[in-house]
């Protein structure tokens, strides 16, 4: 995919050139020729069909959508629609006005709109603590005593990591009431609240149960009744089961998603990929292109239909969270802002089935809806975007004054596993600094960081322990001076298994031969060998599940957890036999090597598996 | 110790004798990669590491054969087990010795960049496999998996010599080398299969698995998480090799 997105700049203008070929999978509705935000001048519609249909001539060039639905529109008209590819392959389904797609993380916005309507209403105070609003010790995990506000649940800011165990049920039935369900969910807080920015679909979550305890309804109700009903959207569902719009249901079934093969250059079916989110307000909404359209189109409005006074949906709008000193803001209200060649304003989505994504730019007020129903996205977006609303520019926030900076060390990215089992994982995603090349220093604690073609603003932080990291909107990038001793005592604690193994093979090839010498606890320090060993092969057997997957299941997590302790209780008897043995025995040098090494690499075992929390099943 | 130090010592005046075929083999062989590194690609002292860890067992043996040094073992007031230990530990030494300057070499030629259309080519084949390893974690964790398993085949060379002796048919180079065309050949056809078999849902998820798990391993510090792995699965492999060599010459009749 990355291959195709990077030629695609070298060959846009000859396509352009060539025209539109219109397959029989596509409707669509043209906007004329109009200049964009971008400063570009061209129709936007002959862009796109280009795009998606010029290899459809080619029986032997890959598809280029699996489908895809997409609206493009300015103030309340409608500029742009179009539908692409089939949402069904096998079945030959078409993507048409009446396919439903999943919004994904869209959804959010759903709860910030609740939360700024009961807000206007005087009913949420957005800089009180949510305990306020929650049952008496709802928090079974928090680490700090600090108040946590609305504000910083709207920033993503409450200071949870991510979340373990998988968020979702494949059985209808199991689904709990949201309540249940983040309470089943609840991560470790493990940054300070209002500090760190570490995007949580737990918070986000939470903060719809304060909708639901506030205004006394089920979240489900509240948004039809105060955001799906005034809008007219009759084509959405919210519900973590579709079932509060059977026609949604209905039409959700006929979808399939797929997945680019890049070695076939061909769509593999994943099968409708319906799943069920448990902590749903936060990426379950599910519908129509036309009703996500609508529902962008109500921020661009002036008439603020969504609230009661238009200065709320200014205030949505105004800010909340900025990168450094500066006054651009980083995210406002829960949505997310973004510099092009203008400042946009939206959120994007993704689930296991589709990829969905929603800007708009508040001064001209265009925007664009986009939905696929290919997981991983689908490129063309990446110029949809480019072509309305044009790229950052280096000079836009600069003052002429930039120094080039250079990183060092590693950082830890915020919205990760920092705690519990997996916790060790979020250290081997860590970046190294070297990698973040381009960075300029612009004052005001802010940077912008450049390939040549994209610019993005990073602001610096410091945090209360006096440590640095830089925020790049939905997440942070936290400096972490100690990482090269605790990556060291990783690999001694791979290196100690893997020594362990070889050892044991000479232990069975002695024994066979009759030439195994006993020593004090020779059994114990054996037990502690393969425990070593064990250890090692069940965290690889975590990263095996965990990579590319969103959680682990309770399972695999409690099974996990379980091993681990019962490793590190072997490692600490083994350790201590052989301190025993070391001590009190007197044993000649060879053995008095072989106690201490035994030692060590029991010591380091044990030490991974304390720090890195790999016991920890519970609380994460 | 003092026995084990001299039996090396024995092993290393034998070495700095007339030279041998495999001596001259290695020196041309080191030439060829050290042109083909500087010029080319310098991960290709990865390649020599392994070559000399082949030819390091035979180099010894060969020496032992021509100047019947071995009989010097006889009078020497040293049991089997510290010949074993010896001849292992300077084997290992001198490969470890070989691999740390080849590395030094290495990184020098990386941080000059002096091959940096050669790098450019390699990014953009990583890029074309969805690769994301950088140069520098590339030529690293070649390098230390071609002193693993250069490190395993020679001290499982070195462990056959003591179990077969230095003269038997069953150590010639000839023989050697057809096993380890035998073993290529294997793995190769191996190889094949899998990638054929790789449709199989069951054999994808096993590729699968073990590529996240190296790709995640070999992230962080350049790789050097894989790198020190790999490098004590090599000793791991010697030590065995060299326990196990132990008991066997114990037991051989001489």
């Amino acid at each position: 995919m990355k291959k195709r997105y990077k030629g695609f700049g070298r060959f846009t203008a000859l396509l352009c050139a060539i025209g539109v070929t219109v397959s029989s999978h596509t409707i669509a509705v043209s906007a004329d020729e109009r200049t964009w935000p971008s400063g570009l001048s061209c129709d936007i519609g002959t862009k796109i069909e280009t795009w998606a249909n010029i290899q459809d001539g080619d029986p032997n060039a890959a598809d280029a959508v699996a489908s895809l639905a997409t609206v493009v529109f300015c103030g309340d008209e409608t500029l742009y629609t179009g539908y692409f590819g089939e949402i069904d392959r096998e079945n030959h389904i078409p993507a048409d006005e009446d396919s439903v797609y999943e919004w994904g993380s869209i959804s959010k916005t759903m709860i910030w709109v609740s939360v700024m309507q009961l807000w206007e209403q005087g009913k949420i105070d957005l800089d009180a603590d949510i305990r306020t609003y929650l049952p008496d010790d709802f928090f079974a995990y928090l680490s700090y005593d600090d108040p946590i506000t609305m504000t910083d649940l709207m920033n993503h800011q409450g200071g949870w990591c991510e979340t373990t165990y998988s968020i979702e049920v494949d059985d209808e039935n199991n689904i709990p009431s949201l309540e249940e369900a983040l309470r089943a969910a609840e991560p470790a807080q493990t940054y300070r609240p209002g500090e760190v920015t570490a995007y949580s679909n737990w918070g986000a979550a939470l903060a719809a149960y304060v909708v639901e305890r506030v205004s006394g309804m089920d979240y489900c109700d509240y948004v039809h009744k105060n955001i799906l009903e005034p809008l007219g959207m009759e084509h959405t569902s919210i519900s973590a089961s579709y079932r509060d719009n059977e026609w949604v249901w209905e039409q959700r079934l006929k979808l399939n998603s797929y997945q680019f093969d890049s070695q076939t250059q061909t769509y593999e079916s994943l099968g409708n990929r319906i799943s069920y989110i448990t902590i749903y307000p936060a990426g379950s909404a599910t519908g129509t292109i036309g009703d996500l359209a609508k529902y962008a189109q109500a921020f661009v409005d002036d008439e603020a239909p969504l609230f009661m006074n238009k200065e709320t949906q200014e205030k949505l709008f105004s800010g909340s969270a900025f990168y450094g000193e500066s006054d651009i803001p980083s995210f406002s209200y829960g949505f997310g802002v973004s510099e092009y060649a203008v400042r946009v304003f939206g959120h994007d989505g993704a689930t296991s089935a589709c990829m969905s994504y929603m800007l708009f730019d508040r001064e001209s007020k265009i925007g664009v809806v986009f939905l696929t129903n290919e997981p991983a996205g689908n490129e063309i977006y990446n110029y949809i975007r480019r072509w309305i609303f044009g790229w950052l520019t280096l000079d836009k926030y600069s003052d002429g004054k930039d120094e080039p900076c250079t990183l060092g060390g590693y950082y830890l990215v915020s919205r990760s596993n920092a705690a519990g089992i997996l916790k060790f994982y979020s250290y081997l995603a860590a970046i190294p600094a070297e990698r973040i090349e381009g960075i300029v220093y612009m004052g005001n604690d802010l940077y912008q960081l450049s390939d040549g073609i994209d610019v993005m603003l990073i602001g610096g932080k410091t945090y209360s322990d006096g440590g640095r990291g830089f925020n790049l909107g939905s997440l942070e990038l936290i400096y972490d001076k100690m990482y090269i001793p605790k990556i060291c005592v990783m690999t001694a604690f791979f290196m100690s298994a893997v020594i362990s193994v070889f050892i044991l093979l000479v232990k069975l090839k002695m024994k066979r031969v009759n030439k195994l010498r006993h020593y004090t606890g020779i059994g114990m320090i054996t037990a502690g060998q393969i425990a070593k060993i064990v250890s090692v092969i069940s965290v690889v057997t975590l990263i095996s599940f965990t990579a590319g997957n969103y959680g682990v299941s309770k399972t695999l997590g409690v099974s996990v957890g379980i091993v681990q302790i019962v490793c590190m209780m072997v490692c600490i008897l083994a350790a201590l036999i052989s301190v025993y043995a070391l001590l009190a025995k007197k044993p000649v040098k060879l053995n008095r090597l072989r106690y201490i090494f035994n030692i060590a690499g029991n010591a380091v075992t044990v030490f991974v598996i304390v720090y890195f929390e790999m016991y920890k099943f519970w609380g994460c | 110790m003092k026995t084990i130090i001299d039996l090396m010592r024995v092993d290393l005046i034998a070495l700095s004798g007339k030279k041998t075929g495999t001596f001259k083999t290695m020196v041309i062989l080191f030439i060829l990669c050290t042109v083909i590194s500087i010029s080319f690609i310098p991960v290709f002292w990865a390649v020599y590491v392994f070559v000399a860890a082949i030819l390091l067992t035979p180099m010894i043996i060969n020496q032992e054969i021509r100047s019947e040094y071995g009989k010097t073992f006889c009078i020497l007031p040293a049991d089997r087990n510290s010949i074993v230990v010896a001849r292992f530990l300077l084997t290992v030494s001198l490969l470890s010795a070989i691999s740390i300057v080849l590395y030094i070499f290495m990184q020098i030629f990386l941080m000059t960049g002096l091959n940096e259309q050669t790098m450019e080519e390699l990014r953009e084949i990583f890029d074309m496999l969805e690769i994301s390893a950088s140069i520098s974690e590339f030529h690293n964790i070649t390098f230390s998996v071609a002193f693993m398993i250069g490190i395993m085949v020679m001290s499982k060379r070195l462990r056959n010599y003591f179990k077969n002796g230095a003269v038997s048919k069953k150590n010639s180079l000839l023989r050697n080398v057809l096993k380890g065309i035998l073993i290529y050949i294997i793995f190769m056809i191996a190889g094949t299969v899998l990638i054929y078999a790789s449709s199989i849902p069951f054999i994808q998820t096993v590729f699968i698995v073990i590529f996240t798990i190296l790709t995640v391993l070999s992230g962080p510090a350049d790789g050097v998480l894989l790198c020190l792995t790999f490098i004590a699965a090599g000793y791991g492999m010697a030590v065995y090799q060299a326990v196990c060599a132990g008991l066997e010459y114990d037991e051989r009749e001489l």
